[in-house]
């Protein structure tokens, strides 16, 4: 069973202008221990689905749907339990390490904080936790780092921080929201291997959201592809590139910088910009900007199916939302 | 680039050096620390008056009408005689009190509402924003004179109406920092870990807003001074005691002013050097630790 099932979930702002429909029909799975991608452009809707499970949204959030953690309903969990929910079973690392940390508060003081409130640790336990914690996120001279302040740490090294307050309580789910976006690229990848290397240390599941296709490539089991607060295309890892149905995600693909290519070879943007989340949408949200799309694209919307009839029953079957699929099961519709 | 004879390696750079930059103290550079020594020396001097070996102020003839400054007598006699030295030290007791309780109310008042209607937004904080616009509209001299003319021209009642004139602009600062903070993910990352709201604003919210304001304090301690000595000319400054402002207020006629300038120029220096070195202290605090959030 998994560890976190998400069903059917639908996140709507109420605006001044009317609903705003940020997610809809957002249905993905993390197992104990696995690495699932969420991968999407901005405004796709991939930080409101974390921010939704996490409660962090504000209260013009309507939010539907079902997210079952270890068999517990995280949307209504009794004040008690929830307390003691997040920061503790699940965790979260923001996307800009230099606005995560409190600039006035020593990096000792906000390591420890979390581990005394939850666990009741007392100051002495509570440090020699905080320096072994910042030994696992790989920072030299850990004890000396506690009395330092955020701005005496270069970016990755908040980040480290920042990732190793949400260790503090031996979390079984972490959720990593772009947590390199605001890096530079050299560091990006050093925190991305660390994640990945924790993730297989510690026995925890990780969710990492990224825009960028090539960053969850070699680092997730799953990856589920949004645009347009929707799920475009849910599957294992390795078929999402061995078997890209989605136009969306072949355009993704397509954009992900690759140093094999010749000198001179021009990347494929995608074109135009991600649809106006205020109307509710009543046809493909990707039509506007797909190469492939027929008239049913911009007439109805493409219900999720799965590639072949077995695969339905599948651990993770191969799910897809499209007319017009580009891979194995273009050719299954074709024949049938 | 110089194309100096440099070494051909360098320290590999996997490590952070501990660096340690200046100071706080000495960032904040000499002209600080001067301004902060004249305020010490004024307070001190307010504080231990009663100790102090001076001229009862109120004593008259302890020199000649109009007298010029001269050893014992360092700032002159006024029209009746009087130390204005005395004077001067005895009514920096009131006027520093305004300043401080003005500015306290106005902190305490402002920065509350502030940071609870930045923080928690909604219908509260339309509603502050309103007060605050109000406030900021009804002309400053009516609404102290009414307080006064109202409740009374005590220290309190005078702090207190200079203190709420302190409270929308306070309060607004606070708002408008507390607006920044409260985006910031290191608020959502205290609320996962099961801060109360509570205690979100007291120790992740207060500590961030607080410096900018003390900036402001110091400056609307020197702004209280000031309007104090504006009520005083009005003749509704403390109705028993002493003030800077009630004494320059007396030395302020025509014929004084000519006579013998330095009945008025004394107390108008310490007032003026006090409040300068008020707004010079505030705006260094203001410029090097506004410096730190930008390293951010």
């Amino acid at each position: 069973m998994a560890l976190l099932d998400v069903t059917n979930l639908a996140v709507t702002f109420k605006t001044p202008k009317g609903p705003v429909y940020a997610v809809s029909d957002v249905s993905f799975a993390v197992g104990k221990g696995e690495a699932l991608g969420i991968v999407g452009e901005s405004g796709s809707g991939k930080s409101v689905t974390v921010k939704s499970l996490m409660g962090l949204l504000p209260r013009t959030a309507k939010v539907e749907g079902t997210a079952v953690y270890d068999g517990e309903d995280v949307f209504n969990l009794p004040k008690s339990r929830r307390k003691h929910f997040y920061g503790v079973d699940v965790a979260m690392v923001f996307q800009n390490p230099m606005t995560s940390l409190n600039p006035v508060k020593r990096i000792g003081e906000q390591l420890m904080e979390g581990m005394r409130f939850h666990r009741g640790l007392s100051r002495a336990d509570a440090k020699a936790r905080a320096i072994e914690l910042l030994d696992l996120v790989r920072i030299p001279d850990p004890s000396s780092r506690l009395r330092q302040y955020p701005h005496e740490l270069s970016g990755g090294m908040r980040q480290r921080v920042v990732i190793a307050m949400a260790l503090a309580n031996d979390p079984a789910l972490l959720i990593a929201d772009e947590p390199t976006t605001a890096l530079d690229v050299t560091v990006q990848r050093d925190i991305l291997d660390l994640l990945d290397s924790l993730r297989a240390d510690l026995d925890m599941a990780l969710i990492l959201i990224t825009h960028d296709l090539g960053v969850v490539r070699d680092r997730t089991d799953n990856i589920v592809v949004m645009y347009g607060g929707r799920v475009m295309e849910s599957a294992a890892t390795e078929d999402v590139f061995a078997d890209t149905e989605h136009p969306y995600t072949e355009a993704l693909q397509s954009a992900i910088p690759d140093m094999s290519m010749p000198r001179g070879t021009r990347l494929d943007p995608i074109p135009g910009s991600p649809p106006d989340l205020a109307i509710a949408p009543r046809s493909c949200p990707f039509a506007p900007r797909c190469n492939y799309a027929s008239d049913e694209c911009h007439t109805s919307i493409p219900a999720l199916r799965a590639v072949g009839d077995t695969a339905v029953d599948a651990a993770s079957p191969h799910l897809f939302a499209c007319f017009n699929p580009r891979g194995v099961a273009a050719n299954e519709g074709a024949s049938a | 680039m110089a194309d100096t004879e440099s070494p051909r390696t360098v320290a590999p750079p996997d490590e952070v050096p501990l660096e340690n930059p200046p100071s706080i103290a000495r960032q904040l550079g000499l002209g600080f620390w001067v301004s902060v020594a004249f305020l010490a020396v004024v307070i001190l001097l307010a504080v231990l008056a009663p100790v102090l070996p001076l001229n009862e102020p109120t004593k008259i003839a302890v020199g000649d009408k109009f007298e010029g400054p001269r050893p014992g007598l360092w700032f002159g006699a006024d029209g009746n005689g009087r130390d204005v030295f005395s004077l001067t030290i005895w009514g920096s007791r009131i006027s520093l009190l305004v300043g401080l309780i003005a500015i306290t109310i106005g902190f305490v008042v402002g920065g509350s509402l502030g940071i609870v209607s930045g923080y928690f937004r909604g219908m509260f904080d339309k509603v502050v924003s309103f007060i605050f616009v109000t406030l900021l509209s009804f002309p400053a001299l009516i609404l102290a004179i009414l307080i006064t003319t109202l409740l009374g021209n005590t220290v309190f009642w005078i702090s207190a109406s200079l203190g709420l004139l302190a409270v929308a602009p306070v309060g607004r600062l606070a708002r408008a920092q507390t607006l920044v903070f409260a985006e910031r993910d290191f608020i959502a990352a205290a609320r996962i870990l099961g801060a109360s709201d509570g205690r979100i604003i007291v120790k992740e919210l207060l500590p961030n807003v607080v410096i900018p304001m003390s900036a402001l304090a110091l400056l609307g301690m020197g702004i209280a001074i000031v309007a104090e000595g504006t009520l005083a000319f009005l003749g509704i400054s403390v109705d028993d005691g002493l003030s800077w402002g009630k004494q320059i207020a007396a030395a302020g006629t025509t014929r004084v002013l000519r006579e013998a300038p330095h009945v008025a120029l004394f107390p108008i220096s310490v007032l003026f050097l006090t409040v300068l070195c008020l707004n010079y202290a505030g705006d260094r605090i203001r410029e090097v630790f506004d410096a730190k959030e930008l390293s951010l």
